[in-house]
């Protein structure tokens, strides 16, 4: 007995692996239609689609499919979200996607013409599995040894005897393939949602907020909100929108005024969130005061970043000093400029200028690996010179010979030979801690043959 | 001021250090050192070579120690020998180290060393009272242990232990002289001066860092700081370490001298080790020299049963005489019982080599080739002059040569006999591979690319990178080896090898026997078997049907003369006796070759150029083979009669021949031969043309009698395929892996000759290959992925009770599921009524639900096409009963593929334009060809040989190589009966190939 059913057509988008703006499209996709699935491309598989279902007699023209696949194309191109792989539709999820799948590549239109590969789509349209991708694998074989190689000469065989010999995921796709003949082995469509987007308003209405501080106070709250709702979700704020509500007046040329905020370092806790509200507000409202008071604000997170974890460890200091820091750190790129400010990450080579590299603030401390054996770490000087200043040795003097100053030097400890990296740069230097009479020390190398000292840095 | 360095880490440390013993040895003698002690990691690797480079240098003194690693605590102790029993002592720690369990797998090199209470066991002993410990504080790490190891290793050493002191100028110096002072404070541990030396020489660093890289697995831009931070580990003079160490404080000035000290109380010379052969089994009231005499009399009787010549008796005496004494009875009669054990468990066995140059040997049974007969050099074997030990090698059947090894370590324990190693140097490609990864470059770029990458491959080469175990080298010893040289466990089961390879028993004269395996005597044997009426030496000799075939090229199969060149020669050469196989065999290697001689040898065979020998005296030597010099004896004895030469001088010349890339003694040699030449009245021209001949064999001429001894196996081998093909090939499918070709030739190959193929029968077939009704019905073995355990369980369940029904053989026979899926596709149930496709539709049901019957089957399935039906086949077995597949192709392809076979483009004359389809079986490059590429095309009908000039390699090279059918377009060439086409173009076939192995530039 055949199922009456409304009818239907599935349009499947296919990207190869997942495109960062998956979920954008996905929810965009959602102005077209209600019914909407994804198969997220970063479990596996190789690729990631999402499918729209369309129902009601409209799918029955010639032409709706045709054009419903083209909106979907322009929208992706719209968005940047790179060209699909394939665009394609069919009857239900598993024949939009084996077409997509391999319909392109062998030109057909038709499920019944496609490689036997494509059997796998009506057994886990919707997600990969690896078990089960494993077990077909092992199967497409010994389907080509029996001479099934196509689709169409797997429906030639018996359901019947498909257990016995492939298991139940190879009956179900034979029964999947018969869709229109057993609608109840069709597979759950996993409707795709928009993910809530964490703000956090509050409405001062009637007592409306006349000045910054008071604002401030306000905005702390508000910070502590929407950041314990991160928390929650093991998130941390990486851009916000800050959007102000002034009381309605005809004279008011902005009744809303909104920053959107990128943070410079991801922050978890609201203190490094709020120095950046106020010194942001500070600056621009010392240039554009607010024109009337404030009767809501809010905050909206646009971009998290990963956190520290669902649930504060209250017997570890350990967050507390890490939160500590991105807020200090934020705030220092927040006034110097992202690129002023950086983190000293210790590198494991002897040649000095590059036994340490900036990385930025934001990146994990790398651990300084432990010296082989029993060799302590040498002592290095705090600070060292981009570029190694000449020097002149007479007597018990050095001279620069670029600033023309003078030290005397009452100890010369040394030398530490450092030669190597010869598949590179290939150098040979002698260096000596200089103790000067004014109690300076400095790092001084030779070269051989080469008249002249370096300075290289201060053991401050 | 004079000093002693006494920590040296040799390129025998295995990648931690970069200069080889004998550059150790010169330097050391260059810079006026007046001792080295060389200190590899757990072993004594190098020690004969560093002993052999001071041999020419007895200004330095050697001194022989090793660097032992201690765990928990970790740290190493550098052990020197002071004498004789100090270095039996240490031979054994360090055997104890390399101590794996036995079952188990092999320790990685980072987990070799002892542990501190084992290490203290020794130390507690008298065994260590002859050692002087070495032990850097740097190695020890720090923690409150370190005061007590200090403590432990004073009252067990006492005033032989010392720490070394360096001054590396790495900023740490300062520190190490506090450290140096603190322990000699507090525990009267005396420090000496050593520079930690790595390489011979500054210029060495380079090599260390790669070598270092290596080690770590990772890249030059990502050692970081496990290299060392300068190059100072360097070999230093005595003023340049009185610099270092001249103003150290209090007692540390006397850091240097202490190492003379040191040098005075170490006594012990390499060559001290003597050695006593085993011979404890010689019968009572006999001596060794009694005993052998005794066997080599019986032996002749045996052999000449008609009465032993006078020329042969002669022969005899005089090399017993110079056997004795040399000394070497004990070792002739040790392979006389090994020989011997093989016969009484009916093991073919055949000496080899210089060994068939003896009438001794020929007499014990070792070796085969009667030497008089064949007019054989014995110096070639052993000369007075050497002095060295002889070399026998004798080949066993391979499957068997196990039984074998393991009477050796049941007759003589396994403290006394140990295999010898082969120490692993890096050589060409692999050089290159590991130098580019060190790089960050793909290990595959070719060179050429980089000169600083060239130039640390180059350094790299020759290096020793590991350990691995000789075939089959024993050594044997009276005494326990483990006093000799540490031994440690092999990888194989059941194996242990000391840590010095063929070349280091030369040097200190230590005795190897080689047990060989050879495959084509486990063929021989079993073929034999098969016959029933001869055994290998009564195989018909001089039968011409035999020489007919081996002159038509029909070797395929046949030892030493089945490969592509050999059959490219076979035409040319027409070997119509048993010495022109000898000469066969000989002639086809890089060394004749390159020499020239080959060509002048047919030339003159054929009749197209006279025979030249410019002096009566050559006549005896070369007239066998038409005056061209072939053989390294030939060589030999133009030095001798001619040249001037005594034997054991001869004998230096070939040795020289041998190593004349890496020393200059050729060049003197050569001069002396050819000034010895010119004296006897031979003219300049003839001269130089000798000494440009023999150049050519450099290392890869055939000695005569080797060549003799393989090619008694080739002529007993071509007799059993010419007159007994089923047997012969059955036993060849049966004894692999041997041989140039794989089954599917083989079997297709017998087909052509008449033999009938039957397929693998559930209810017939054993696991072998066997005869049936004069066919070949196919075996188990045949069969990939069936173990030989399982198919034994099936037959005998089968032979209690055949198999019924294909149900009865799926529930009884423990088949692994994919191999009864291919069984199932090949066939293989067809007697139970099932074809290819059904029979596997019924398999799966069995293996999913395990059921019972064989219930009645729709027709599912299409019929394999004969294409199909062929591939799954080799898919299966490796080889098809249905017939080859270029056959089922052509049927298939039709006028899509040229039909022509390869018989029929054999009858074409030279120079036509062809175009031909087949399956390429076979590729090689060798070295001699100049970027030639010569392949095999095969099919139903036979071979065709294909030559492929450079540009069309590089032009198709892909495709060449990653596809098995092709249509070729070429040229045919034609040289008498010898056919070859020079291909000019080469495309795929494009058709799902057969899992056809082809043998691919070996």
């Amino acid at each position: 007995m055949v199922a009456f059913t409304t009818p239907k057509r599935v349009i499947c988008v296919l990207f190869p692996n997942q495109p960062p703006q998956f979920q954008e499209f996905a929810e965009a996709c959602l102005r077209l239609t209600p019914k909407i699935a994804v198969r997220p491309g970063n479990r596996g598989g190789g690729f990631s689609a999402v499918f729209l279902e369309f129902q009601g007699r409209a799918t029955l023209s010639p032409d709706f499919a045709r054009k419903k696949i083209a909106f979907v194309q322009a929208l992706a191109r719209r968005m940047k979200v790179g060209a699909p792989a394939a665009c394609t539709e069919g009857a239900h999820a598993m024949e939009a996607l084996s077409l997509a799948r391999f319909g392109e590549h062998t030109g057909h239109a038709s499920v019944s013409k496609l490689p036997i590969d494509a059997l796998l789509d009506y057994i886990t349209p919707f997600e990969y599995e690896e078990e089960i991708s494993k077990k077909f694998r092992d199967q497409i074989p010994v389907f080509k040894m029996l001479g099934v190689s196509k689709i169409q000469d797997f429906v030639r065989l018996p359901t019947s005897l498909l257990a016995s010999r492939f298991g139940e995921e190879v009956v179900l796709a034979s029964q999947r393939l018969s869709a229109w003949v057993f609608p109840e082995t069709l597979p759950v469509w996993p409707y795709f949602h928009i993910q809530e987007q964490v703000a956090e308003k509050e409405d001062f209405y009637f007592e409306p907020l006349e000045n910054l501080d008071s604002l401030l106070f306000i905005l702390k709250h508000l910070s502590n909100r929407v950041m314990a709702r991160l928390r929650g979700r093991g998130l941390k704020a990486a851009e916000l929108e800050l959007v102000l509500e002034l009381e309605g007046n005809s004279q008011i040329g902005r009744p809303i005024r909104n920053w959107k905020i990128q943070l410079p370092i991801a922050q978890g806790s609201y203190l490094g969130l709020l120095t950046v509200l106020r010194e942001r507000l500070s600056y621009d409202l010392g240039y554009q005061p607010l024109e009337a008071a404030v009767r809501s604000a809010e905050i909206r997170i646009l971009e998290t970043a990963p956190g520290h974890g669902m649930q504060r460890n209250f017997f570890s200091r350990k967050e507390e000093e890490a939160e500590a820091w991105d807020a200090l750190v934020g705030r220092l790129l927040q006034k110097l400029g992202k690129k002023n400010a950086y983190r000293a990450q210790p590198v494991d080579r002897h040649l000095p200028e590059k036994a340490w590299k900036p990385v930025a603030p934001e990146a994990p401390a790398a651990l300084v690996a432990a010296s082989p054996g029993l060799r302590p770490l040498l002592e290095r000087p705090l600070r060292l010179l981009r570029k190694p200043e000449p020097m002149q040795r007479l007597g018990d003097y050095l001279i620069s010979q670029l600033s023309k100053k003078r030290w005397k030097v009452s100890n010369w400890q040394g030398p530490e030979r450092i030669t190597g990296e010869w598949w590179w740069k290939n150098f040979k230097r002698d260096y000596y801690q200089v103790t000067t009479d004014a109690g300076e020390k400095l790092w001084v190398f030779s070269v051989p043959e080469q008249p002249l000292y370096q300075l290289h840095g201060y053991f401050d | 001021m004079q000093y002693a360095e006494l920590l040296c880490k040799t390129s025998y440390s295995f990648l931690r250090g970069s200069s080889h013993p004998q550059q150790y040895i010169e330097r050391a003698a260059e810079l006026g050192i007046s001792a080295l002690a060389i200190g590899d990691r757990n072993g004594v690797y190098g020690l004969p070579k560093a002993f052999r480079a001071s041999l020419k240098n007895p200004g330095l003194k050697l001194i022989s120690g090793a660097e032992l690693v201690i765990f928990e605590p970790d740290f190493r102790v550098t052990l020197l020998a002071q004498n004789r029993a100090g270095y039996g002592s240490l031979c054994r720690i360090l055997s104890l180290a390399h101590e794996a369990p036995i079952e188990g797998p092999p320790r990685e090199a980072e987990e070799i060393g002892v542990r501190w209470e084992q290490f203290l066991q020794f130390a507690d002993s008298k065994d260590s009272a002859d050692w002087i410990a070495l032990v850097s504080p740097e190695s020890l790490e720090r923690g409150t242990e370190t005061e007590q190891i200090w403590g432990r290793l004073k009252d067990l050493f006492q005033d032989r232990i010392y720490s070394p002191l360096f001054q590396l100028l790495d900023g740490m110096d300062a520190r190490r002289t506090e450290t140096a002072l603190a322990l000699e404070k507090r525990f009267g541990i005396l420090s000496i001066a050593s520079n930690d030396v790595h390489y011979h020489d500054e210029s060495k660093q380079a090599l260390h860092d790669v070598m270092t890289a290596i080690r770590h697995q990772t890249t030059l831009e990502e050692i970081g700081k496990r290299v060392f931070s300068n190059s100072e580990r360097y070999l230093k003079s005595p003023p340049e370490m009185a610099r270092l160490f001249g103003d150290l404080p209090g007692t540390l000035k006397n850091a240097m001298s202490r190492t003379l000290e040191i040098a005075e109380r170490c006594t012990f010379k390499l060559n001290e080790l003597r050695y006593t052969y085993p011979s404890e089994w010689i019968p009572a009231g006999e001596t060794s020299e009694a005993y052998l005499s005794r066997l080599v009399k019986e032996g002749s009787q045996k052999r000449y049963p008609q009465g032993v010549p006078e020329a042969v008796r002669k022969q005899l005496d005089h090399e017993l005489r110079l056997i004795h004494e040399l000394n070497f009875q004990d070792y002739f009669l040790t392979i006389w019982e090994i020989v011997e054990f093989a016969r009484s468990k009916d093991i073919l066995c055949q000496g080899r080599g210089s060994a068939a140059n003896s009438a001794v040997c020929y007499c014990l049974g070792i070796t085969a080739i009667d030497p008089i007969k064949m007019d054989l050099l014995f110096e070639r074997f052993i000369s007075a002059e050497r002095g060295e030990p002889p070399d026998i090698d004798v080949d066993f059947e391979h499957e068997r040569r196990e039984e074998v090894i393991q009477h050796i370590y049941e007759k003589y324990g396994r403290d006394r006999a140990s295999l010898a190693a082969t120490h692993i140097c890096y050589r060409g490609r692999l050089a290159r591979r590991e130098v580019n990864k060190v790089f960050g470059l793909d290990p595959e770029t070719r060179p050429e690319t980089n000169p600083l990458v060239d130039q640390m491959v180059e350094e790299l080469r020759n290096n020793p990178r590991h350990l691995s175990i000789h075939p089959g080298g024993f050594t044997l010893s009276a005494q326990p080896i483990n006093e000799i040289v540490p031994i440690q466990r092999g990888r194989m089961d059941k194996r242990t090898i000391i840590q010095w390879d063929k070349e280091d028993l030369d040097i200190l004269g230590l005795l190897k026997v080689d047990i060989l395996a050879l495959g084509m005597l486990t063929a021989l044997h079993k073929a034999l078997k098969l016959v029933g009426k001869y055994e290998l030496y009564t195989v018909p000799h001089d039968d011409p049907a035999t020489y007919a075939m081996i002159q038509r090229s029909d070797t395929v199969g046949v030892f030493q003369i089945e490969s592509r060149a050999q059959i490219s020669m076979l035409p040319r050469l027409l070997p119509k006796n048993f010495y022109d196989l000898v000469v066969e065999i000989a002639i086809v290697r890089p060394g004749p070759i390159q020499g020239g001689m080959v060509h002048p040898y047919l030339r003159r065979r054929r009749g197209l150029e006279p025979i030249d020998l410019p002096h009566p005296k050559l006549e005896s030597i070369l007239a066998k083979t038409m005056g061209v010099p072939i053989f390294q004896e030939q060589v030999m004895k133009i030095a001798m009669s001619l040249g001037g030469f005594t034997p054991g001088e001869s004998d230096e010349l070939r040795r020289a021949i041998g190593a004349w890339r890496s020393s200059g003694d050729i060049h003197r040699m050569g001069k002396k031969l050819i000034e010895g030449l010119l004296k006897s009245g031979l003219s300049m021209e003839f001269a130089q043309r000798i000494y440009q001949q023999i150049q050519g064999f450099a290392e890869y001429g055939f000695p005569e009698s080797h060549s003799a001894s393989f090619a008694l196996l080739a002529y007993a081998s071509s007799y059993l395929k010419c007159h007994h093909p089923a047997e012969f090939t059955c036993s060849l499918v049966n004894s692999q892996p041997l041989g140039f070709y794989s089954n599917h030739t083989l079997l297709d190959d017998a087909r052509r000759h008449g033999v009938a193929i039957l397929p693998i029968h559930p209810n017939i077939s054993e696991w072998d290959c066997t005869i049936e009704d004069g066919a070949i019905r196919l075996g188990w073995r045949c069969v990939h992925g069936l173990s030989e355990a399982h198919a034994q369980e099936m037959i005998q369940k089968r032979n209690t009770q055949p198999f019924q029904s294909l149900s009865d053989f799926m529930w009884r026979a423990p088949i692994r599921k994919d191999v009864l899926q291919r069984a199932a596709m090949a066939g293989i149930f067809e007697c139970f009524g099932f074809d290819q496709r059904h029979a596997l539709w019924r398999v799966l049901e069995h293996q999913l639900i395990q059921s019972s019957k064989d219930e009645a089957q729709p027709e599912l399935f299409p019929q394999l096409e004969a294409y199909e039906a062929i591939q799954q086949d080799y898919n299966c077995f490796g080889a098809s009963t249905r017939g080859h597949p270029m056959q089922a192709l052509r049927e298939k392809l039709k006028r899509r593929i040229p039909q022509i076979s390869n018989i029929e483009i054999k009858s074409q004359p030279g120079g036509r334009w062809i175009k031909i389809a087949g399956m390429i079986i076979v590729r090689q490059h060798p070295q001699t060809a100049k970027g030639t590429v010569f392949a095999t095309l095969e099919d139903q009908t036979g071979f065709l040989d294909l030559i492929l000039s450079k540009e069309t390699v590089e032009k198709f090279w892909e495709v060449f190589t990653e596809n098995a059918f092709f249509i070729v377009q070429g040229v045919t060439q034609r040289d008498g009966d010898a056919f070859s086409v020079s291909v000019r173009h080469l495309a795929p076939i494009g058709i799902e190939e057969v899992r056809a192995p082809s043998r691919d530039f070996k």
